[in-house]
């Protein structure tokens, strides 16, 4: 299909002009919004409310550091005898740390305790460490009273948790206090100077900047989400579902422009409309900010940099692009310009929980969310906006949410090409028959069923014996869904998984390519590990939840290396390879099914290994077309990694002449395989065949 | 130089949720030359639309082939759309755009050379008496003067190839022979044309060839002539019921 520009001009330049004669359009996409802005403002002052209630509930970590520790932590005792008996009060726990400062810094404590003596000189500077912005004057308070102890709070007011529980700790110090100054007064029978009991206060190591960003950050994805709803909505339904309603569509359908013309024309006008709304809105927003004064909106002109900006348009559009793309899925789907509305209200409901991902307290980029389209970009503006730039993740958050809105754009391209389009049909030819061509369309969505599933019995699971998680996640999820798709899409067993004998010398390539291949993976770990470094603690953890002393080893070889050996290969080199292998070139084939590998192994810094793994399994699938091999090297590869781990041979740091050695063995037995192929069947050729003649 | 039309075996199944499988169209094959209206005459559901859908790349054919001035529809639907003008019954106008607004577009996205586009839209308003509501909106315009426009789009960037599906169904008589005299001249212009329709005194004035549809098959196919020769019968009315029975006859079990 050919996009031409000239096209695309004249079908946009139309498609606006009717827009702007359609006075239903003006009213519910201009008028309408200007008049609600007030009241959305409103409601996220509430939220933003509610989300402090969360804070409160939750517990924080903090650290005490300085000279009078003991008398702070007589101090905090106290606090935490009197507030023990309140439910609702604020919970916090002491965390031993080595250095408060750096551990404040990297998030492992939320504030720190200093205890001083009054009157005498003291560091005043936060450590310089990176990411923590420079000192902070000391702010007006209580005059200090030589020899009384000193307490100062040490937060992070760019982090939300961190100013919070700051905050809270003051005022239960504070109360904490009063107590003990009446206390005191009825013990001596005599005035004692307060203050030199202890002197409270606070310092906040982030700027006023910083904390401006936040507020903005939180809710900048929302506003844009909302307008571009209120915007496209109506234009969306208007552009297919109104369309064909009419029965212009048909007529637009026989002329020479192509669908993808048609449809990025159409995609274009809703973001048009969309970026007008904002405009208009931003405009609104900036006349209240002008008239009522914006708590912590002061210092906004600080926190937008030209250069912050053109970031932020960057990580916007995406978010855009799906918004509108999933506009017009739903209109392309719909019949009627009625039935595209009746779905637009609930899509708006339910596609506005991603965007308010940024008001999760501490939600992080490197957690999960960051495979979430559109959530991730939420949390990357918060990020850029409080100055945090993490770029290899922003970057794949950025690439997640292009891929869904390049995705959500193709599947209603479909639409268009269907002939429910123009017709009453309800099913193409392909829905109806069923069978592997319906499954080679459907697959994506069973595998993110599948991944979806994973993720939420794992967070039930995590408390669960090792045993029982391999047991839930190999045997009922993967095998489970994959029998439930043969039986749903009748596929005959045999030729969906590969089972097919290869011939004998492949069985000498998988010896040969098992050390190969675990080594090379362990090189890949280690040439990701520069740009993407993983965490030290996560990587013990991880061997200490796989490898539990209690449990004997035929167990752990059974449960982490044969079981895999065939329930994954049956999940991903037996169902997902089969539903892709027409589709797909198979060169690409392999590097998707690999990567696909990895992203179900959730943790992050697994994903290099795995994919390689996985697409060196995909390959040898393809040339042998048999996925007895693969399983065999799955198999061997995991047993492989746990002996490794039962011998302490170092994972990491290993000689770059092994490295070598490991390529080379690996390309030796993959000769193997290639001198030995014997191809899957039905996959596409690898070069474009010429018609003859 | 290729064939303007060409079908060959070509066949469509539908599936539909309470029927099931319906064969709208089977092995229908025929051919239409430069200068000729090609007619398809058949009752309701017969598989015109169907047919002409298929050639207007709109619906993919479930077997057999069909190429316009020798793009295949399925190869290159762009350059198989780029030949043709296709006008239906069904086929609306954008009621938001005025009437030079509406050619204009239609030219520019059908290919037509930009600097070309305005003489191109001025002929158009000209040629069928445009004129008087060139800027009036759509949507404000008598059944009439929609037909004219309609048919000026049609033809907005001078196809070679036109295909009308029913384009008389909801005229008046007045109209409807207007429309008929339109047609007879894009013939004479030399464009090839396949025209359907369910009127018997329609296909029998303006058809050079007509093809008799029923339940998807072509039971018959010559000039009118041809046709009164092979059954016997001088008025189509006749001639066409008696294929139709003929062909129920012949292969009963078909739905
Ligand atoms: N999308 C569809 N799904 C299911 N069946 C369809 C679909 N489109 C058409 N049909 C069926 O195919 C057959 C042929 O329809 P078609 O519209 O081609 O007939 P036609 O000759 O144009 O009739 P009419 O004179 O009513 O326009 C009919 O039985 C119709 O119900
Ligand atoms: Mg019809």
């Amino acid at each position: 299909m050919n996009l031409d520009p000239r096209i695309i001009g004249v079908l946009l330049a139309t498609e606006l002009r009717m827009i702007f004669r359609d006075r239903r359009i003006l009213f519910t996409s201009i008028l309408l919004p200007i008049l609600l802005t007030p009241f959305l403002i409103l409601i996220s002052h509430r939220s933003i409310r509610h989300y402090e209630q969360t804070l409160k509930t939750s517990e924080h970590p903090y650290a005490v550091a300085g000279e009078r520790t003991n008398e702070v932590r007589a101090l905090l005792a106290q606090v935490h005898e009197r507030l023990k008996t309140n439910q609702q009060a604020f919970k916090f726990n002491e965390k031993t740390v080595t250095d408060a400062m750096t551990s404040l810094v990297k998030d492992e404590v939320h504030f720190v305790v200093r205890g001083f003596t009054g009157g005498q000189p003291r560091a005043t500077n936060p450590p310089a460490a990176k990411g923590v912005p420079g000192p902070v004057d000391k702010p007006e308070g209580e005059a200090e009273v030589a020899g009384a102890l000193v307490v100062e709070l040490v937060f992070r007011g760019d982090r939300d948790y961190s100013a919070f529980a700051a905050g809270s700790m003051a005022d239960a110090l504070g109360e904490s206090r009063r107590l003990l100054r009446s206390q005191a007064l009825v013990q001596h029978g005599f005035p004692v100077q307060v203050k030199q009991m202890a002197v409270v206060e606070n310092r906040e190591i982030a700027q006023p900047k910083a904390v401006a960003g936040l507020r903005l950050g939180m809710m900048l994805t929302m506003f844009l989400f909302i307008f571009i709803m209120m915007g496209g909505a109506m234009v969306a339904a208007d552009s297919i579902a109104g369309e064909k309603e009419r029965g212009t569509l048909e007529t637009l359908l026989t002329t020479a422009a192509s669908r993808l013309e048609i449809l990025t024309a159409k995609q274009l006008s809703i973001l048009v409309m969309a970026a007008l709304i904002t405009l208009i809105q931003v405009g609104n927003l900036l006349a209240f900010v002008a008239f009522k004064g914006f708590p912590g909106m002061g210092e906004m002109s600080g926190v937008l940099s030209p250069g912050i900006v053109v970031l932020l348009i960057f990580l916007c559009l995406p978010m855009a692009a799906l918004a509108c793309s999933a506009l017009l899925l739903v209109s392309g789907w719909a019949k009627s310009y009625k039935e595209a509305q009746m779905y637009l209200m609930p899509m708006m409901l339910l596609g506005i929980v991603p965007a308010l991902a940024p008001m999760l307290p501490g939600a992080s980029l490197r957690s999960v969310l960051v495979l979430v389209p559109m959530a991730n970009l939420a949390i990357g503006v918060r990020d850029v906006l409080t100055r945090q730039f993490d770029w290899p993740m922003l970057v794949l958050a950025w690439v997640i949410t292009v891929g869904a809105a390049a995705w959500v754009m193709r599947w209603s391209a479909r639409f268009l090409l269907t002939e429910r389009m123009i017709t009453a049909a309800d099913r193409d030819d392909v829905e109806a028959k069923g069978g592997l061509p319906l499954f080679q369309r459907q697959v994506w969505r069973w595998f993110a069923l599948i991944w979806a599933s994973l993720l939420i019995v794992s967070g039930f699971s995590e408390k669960c014996d090792l045993r029982v998680q391999l047991f839930i996640n190999l045997v009922l999820i993967f095998f489970g869904f994959c029998c439930l798709i043969l039986r749903y899409y009748h596929l005959p067993v045999r030729e969906a998984l590969a089972l097919r004998a290869p011939r004998p010398l492949v069985w000498l390539g998988v010896l040969i390519a098992v050390p190969a291949g675990f080594i090379c993976a362990l090189g890949a770990f280690q040439v990701a590990n520069l740009f993407l470094p993983a965490p030290q603690a996560m990587v013990e953890q991880l061997s200490q939840s796989v490898f539990p002393a209690h449990i004997p080893a035929w167990q752990i070889l059974l449960g982490i290396s044969v079981m895999p050996g065939i329930f994954e290969e049956i999940t991903f080199r037996g169902v997902l390879l089969h539903g892709l292998h027409r589709k797909l070139h198979p060169a690409v084939l392999v590097v998707v099914v690999g990567l696909v590998f990895g992203i179900f192994h959730v943790a992050l810094f697994r994903f290099v290994p795995t994919a390689a793994l996985g697409m060196m399994l995909a390959a040898v699938t393809l040339l042998t077309g048999s996925i007895f091999p693969a399983m065999l090297w799955h198999a061997l590869s995991n047993a492989l990694g746990v002996l490794a781990y039962k011998w302490q041979i170092p994972e990491n740091g290993l000689d770059p002449s092994i490295y070598l050695l490991g390529l080379g063995l690996l390309a030796a037995a993959f000769w193997i395989f290639w001198r030995q192929r014997t191809p899957y069947p039905g996959l596409r050729p690898w070069r474009r065949q010429c018609p003859p003649g | 130089m290729s064939i303007p039309i060409r079908v060959q075996q070509l066949s469509k199944t539908f599936f539909d949720e309470g029927r099931g499988e319906v064969h709208a169209v089977r092995e229908v094959s025929f051919e239409c030359a430069a200068g000729e209206i090609f007619g398809l005459l058949g009752a309701n559901g017969a598989g015109k639309t169907t047919t002409l859908r298929i050639l207007a790349t709109i619906l993919k054919p479930t077997s057999g082939t069909a190429s316009v001035m020798g793009h295949d529809v399925l190869e290159e639907p762009e350059a198989v759309r780029r030949q043709l003008g296709f006008s239906s019954s069904t086929t609306a106008l954008y009621p938001r755009l005025t009437a030079r607004e509406t050619l204009d577009f239609f030219a520019r996205i059908n290919g037509c050379p930009p600097h070309q586009v305005k003489a191109r839209v001025d002929y158009l308003i000209e040629r069928f008496g445009i004129g008087d509501y060139a800027s009036a909106r759509v949507d404000k315009l008598s059944q009439g003067m929609k037909q004219k426009v309609a048919l000026a789009r049609t033809v907005a960037h001078d196809p070679p190839v036109l295909i009308f599906d029913e384009p008389t169904v909801g005229l008046d008589v007045l109209n409807a022979v207007e429309m008929q005299k339109v047609i007879a001249e894009f013939r004479a212009e030399g464009k090839a044309i396949i025209f359907s329709t369910h009127i018997m005194s329609e296909a029998e004035k303006l058809c050079d060839r007509i093809a008799i549809v029923h339940r998807g098959r072509i039971h018959a196919c010559d000039t009118l002539a041809g046709l009164r020769a092979a059954t016997g019968e001088h008025y189509l009315e006749n001639i066409f019921i008696k294929s139709a029975t003929a062909a129920a006859a012949a292969s009963p079990g078909e739905p």
